[in-house]
């Protein structure tokens, strides 16, 4: 072992004289499978290997045992050999690295829970090999002379404890700059993707193959569940192919040109998210709720959002409608196996006077929902962003640039009031039950909006998430109100 | 029906913020910035004369451009190399324009041949490393091409630093197509994609 790096050193302080001697010839098999030209991130990487080792000695696995979990094998040639892949951006990803700003970053996390505290040790190795499954999101955003680009960074990703605010900007700049971001925090680890990458299907492969590699990890063995990769398998070009172009093209296309929403009371803070909250729910009982109003889980909760964005919305606000941006994932419609952005939008609106009651405004909603989500209605928003996309490609990057962050900074999304993103059920096998509580979904904060909405399940725990903007409190205070209503007994946790 | 009042169960870390200042030190520098940027216009009307004030209002911009601007996506070396290079060359240009003399279309071509043979010799030394990176430092060759041009079809004085724009561009293009055909033959289509 060379002496002078961190790793041999820190190897020397944490093994005795005979575990050196039997750790000496895994570490160098793990070194000459490393080759990064940033030095810092190969003497990380030797750490990582070093720290898990420590951690399963202290946890009473052998040796032996620890390092035929780390085999060395697993690493392959993703740290070695330059990865020289790169990807254009989806259709719906061009926008947003053209709109974002220092303060201003379309961010999304999940998260997982799990019944015990986290082991960085080991998810940081859970990461080091799940990320090779997913070469696409081994990557760095850069400019082209016409669009931004996706192109692979040889880098170690690292997992780190949470010490910022959920959702916060990430720094893209430098020369390997990932991203997303994997932190943990008690029992949660959550990813965090700037939306560029990937949309919420996508992020929950992504998280649910980590949490499978973690567990395997720490000793219990996982079958493959839907919607997870094998780590074994070699990644697919479906998974990061852009199926806004199999999809069928609408004869008349229609755009997101919208009037101007109402929008909600409070002035946004300067930190910003103000406050995230958690509505943990009975799936159960909301699914008795539902079926007693005849309508969806998702038709329930928008009309509990509409009853609460009535109370929290601007008074006076004329003629200007209340207005859900509800995200329905393309993947129900085309088979596709794409991990990277796939879906649309279906608008929900209601001019407060028509909000009244939960019973009477529920029908509407779900009307609104069924004719929203058509994949007829859908496929004409998406020809008609594929059409704007072919119709920009000729202009340079340096030009689109400014004119599209002014022109998002003006409109951005104040034509809708907010957004309520519904993961749905999330299934995992069986055999990860006595180990995951639940997981949850939450949108990054946005910029004209004062609050967004995001909810997944697991098992029977739901998870009902607000991210807010403003200090004013009126918007969560109503969601509660209107959840105990239903019965629901929501069990809140958030921010302080 | 009486509502219970709303008990939040804490499930983040307690979040240690920065201060104001370093939270909002750009915001607060861009503030410093666009005030003397406006104190300046404002002096220079009520004082009158030559509009000095433009000359400063464009050294502040470059010394934003050197010292505070960073871009979102590639914050290089390169990038900054050829952005001071050219806010300087625009800067030159401008001090010309507000001062006269006439001087700029000799000056400004020797600070953008000198930012080539300083950014395309740090391009070409570290190769591997900023290969990706490269497309600032083709758009400045690609002004480079633009400004000989201008000169042999007589748009603008063909004067020796003119020639040495034109012949660093062909040479720093003629080098690495040579050099490291394949890898930037690679580069080109990623930064070109349509």
């Amino acid at each position: 072992m060379a002496k002078s790096s961190p790793w041999t050193q820190r190897a020397q302080q944490v093994f005795t004289a005979e575990e050196q001697a039997q750790i000496t010839p895994y570490l160098s098999d793990v070194r000459a499978r490393i080759d990064l030209r940033e030095q810092r991130f190969v003497d990380q990487l030797m750490l990582d290997h070093v720290n898990a080792l420590r951690w399963y000695l202290d946890h009473g696995l052998p040796l032996a045992a620890a390092m035929k979990r780390l085999d060395p094998v697993q690493l392959s040639d993703f740290y070695l050999r330059e990865r020289t892949a790169w990807y254009p951006l989806d259709t719906a990803a061009k926008v947003y690295p053209l709109s974002m700003g220092l303060k201003r970053m379309m961010m999304f996390r999940t998260s997982f829970y799990l019944k015990e505290q986290v082991e960085p040790e080991i998810l940081q190795m859970a990461l080091t090999y799940t990320i090779r499954r997913f070469p696409y999101f081994a990557t760095t955003i850069k400019c082209g002379f016409f669009w931004h680009y996706i192109d692979s960074a040889m880098r170690r990703f690292a997992v780190r404890p949470e010490t910022k605010a959920p959702c916060a900007p990430i720094r893209l700049n430098a020369i390997t700059s990932p991203t997303f971001r994997v932190v943990w925090f008690a029992n949660r680890v959550s990813v965090e993707f700037f939306h560029v990458l990937t949309d919420g299907t996508g992020a929950t492969i992504f998280l649910k193959t980590l949490l499978r590699e973690y567990l395997r990890l720490l000793g219990h063995e996982v079958p493959l569940g839907e919607g997870m990769l094998n780590l074994a398998d070699a990644p697919d070009s479906h998974e990061w192919g852009d199926d806004f172009l199999i999809a069928d093209k609408h004869p008349s296309p229609e755009g997101f040109g919208d009037k101007p929403a109402l929008q909600m009371r409070g002035l946004p803070t300067l930190q910003q998210p103000s406050r995230v909250l958690h509505f943990n729910l009975s799936v159960a009982a909301l699914r008795k709720r539902a079926k007693e109003a005849g309508v969806t889980i998702t038709v329930l909760l928008l009309g509990v959002i509409m009853l609460a964005l009535k109370e929290a919305a601007e008074p006076h606000g004329g003629k200007r409608k209340l207005h859900i941006q509800l995200p329905v994932n393309m993947r129900r419609f085309y088979p596709s196996k794409t991990i990277r952005n796939f879906s649309m939008y279906c608008a929900i609106r209601l001019h407060p006077t028509e909000i009244t009651t939960l019973a009477e405004i529920l029908p509407k909603l779900a009307e609104q929902v069924r004719q929203g989500t058509t994949k007829d209605s859908l496929d004409r928003s998406m020809t008609y962003s594929s059409k704007l996309v072919s119709f920009l490609r000729f202009v340079p990057l340096i030009v689109k640039r400014p004119i599209a962050y002014l022109i998002y900074g003006k409109l951005s999304d104040g034509v809708f009031t907010t957004t309520f993103s519904n993961l749905g059920a999330v299934t995992l096998p069986r055999e990860m039950e006595p180990y995951v509580d639940k997981l949850e979904m939450t949108l990054g904060p946005p910029i004209k909006n004062r609050a967004l909405c995001s909810m997944c399940s697991y098992e029977d725990k739901a998870v009902f998430t607000v991210i807010k903007t403003t200090a004013l409190p009126v918007f969560e205070n109503a969601i509660y109100a209107q959840l105990v209503k239903l019965g629901l007994e929501p069990y809140v946790e958030g921010t302080s | 029906m009486q509502i219970p009042k709303m008990q939040v169960h804490v499930t983040y870390p307690e979040l240690t913020p920065h201060s104001f200042w370093r939270r909002n030190s750009r915001e607060l520098m861009r503030g410093i910035f666009v005030f003397l940027a406006y104190a300046c216009g404002l002096i220079n009307i009520v004082i009158g004369g030559i509009p000095w004030a433009v000359g400063a209002i464009g050294g502040l911009m470059v010394l934003w451009v050197a010292f505070f601007y960073r871009p979102l996506v590639e914050h290089t070396a390169i990038k900054k190399m050829t952005d001071v290079g050219a806010a300087v060359c625009l800067y030159l240009f401008l001090l010309d324009w507000v001062f006269g003399g006439g001087w700029s279309s000799f000056v400004v071509p020797i600070v953008l041949f000198a930012g080539l043979i300083i950014a395309g010799t740090f391009f070409l030394a570290y190769f591997k490393k900023q290969k990706r990176n490269f497309l600032p430092l083709f758009e400045l060759t690609l002004g480079g091409f633009v400004a000989i041009f201008c000169g042999l079809v007589g748009w603008s004085r063909l004067d020796w630093p003119l020639i040495v724009v034109g012949s660093v561009s062909l040479a720093l293009v003629v080098l690495t197509a040579a050099l490291h055909w394949k890898e930037i033959r690679v580069e080109f289509g990623k930064k070109m994609h349509r």
